[in-house]
């Protein structure tokens, strides 16, 4: 509510566009540069293992394990909830 | 009796009437024949006898058109709707507004006080219905169109996928 109003009456123009990426350098306040994130699934493996597109993000490794595990202990799936934690807490930090 | 008798000829049109016309009289005008009205009168004398038939005076009878609609001798009558009549009056049968022997309509059924009433003036009338929808719809729309353009959204950047290019980083410093 409070962005809304920003964005359309207070203060239109400060306010960022929430559907563009960010407009800062991505170096800035770190002198010696950041780490990059690093993609573990390779897209032969998301495709194999058939992850829907839009879960096809930097934690989809974390889904490959949890999707195999469940097909190897199933339809004891309680079983995988290590692994299903992991990925859910990959997701949280994203 | 003969009233009795009249009052179950009159009341035979229609079943509430005969309803309370049987509580009266016991079985009488129970049967079919017994509920249908006679031949259309034609001559001054059966006209007077179908207005003594039917409890009105030979001034106020008047039958409907001889045009196959099958009412015969039934009277023409105003149809008025009961719910327009005097709730105060002592009538002889208050559920339905009417008199001992008093001749009805013969649309009466429709017009009893739980269905139709064209007689009274509504409360609202109809072009301030129009005008009370008309508002609220067109009113509704208006404001459908101006939040149309100010949509609600949640104050986060787009997801980062890892495309061809792009790169991303963490929060931990390169050293």
């Amino acid at each position: 509510m409070g962005n809304w109003a920003n964005k359309y009456y207070l203060d239109p123009l400060h306010t960022p566009d929430h559907r563009s990426p960010p407009t800062f350098d991505s170096a800035y306040g770190f002198p010696n540069g950041r780490k990059a994130r690093v993609m573990v699934a390779t897209e032969e493996e998301m495709k194999s293992a058939k992850i829907p597109l839009e879960d096809r993000d930097y934690c989809a490794h974390y889904l490959i394990k949890y999707k195999a595990c469940k097909a190897k202990n199933w339809p004891w799936a309680v079983k995988c909830k290590h692994e299903k934690h992991e990925w859910d807490y990959c997701e949280y930090e994203e | 009796m003969n009233a009795l008798k009249r009052l179950a000829l009159v009341g035979a049109s229609t079943t509430n009437i005969r309803l309370g016309a049987v509580g009266l009289v016991g079985v009488r005008g129970y049967w079919n024949k017994d509920w249908k009205p006679g031949p259309y009168p034609k001559t001054e004398e059966e006209k007077r006898a179908a207005a003594k038939k039917y409890n009105l005076q030979p001034e106020d009878y008047e039958p409907y058109p001889n045009d196959g609609s099958g009412l015969g001798d039934y009277p023409k009558l105003p149809q008025v709707a009961m719910e327009a009549r005097d709730p105060y009056h002592s009538w002889d049968y208050p559920s339905l507004k009417l008199d001992y022997g008093e001749p009805v309509p013969d649309m009466f059924n429709i017009y009893t006080e739980d269905r139709l009433d064209d007689y009274t003036e509504p409360v609202i009338p109809g072009w301030k219905k129009v005008a009370m929808f008309l508002s609220v719809f067109c009113g509704g729309w208006i404001i459908f169109q101006y939040f149309q353009e100010r949509p609600a959204f949640r104050a986060v950047l787009p997801k980062q996928y890892p495309k061809d290019g792009a790169v991303h980083y963490t929060f931990e410093p390169a050293e």
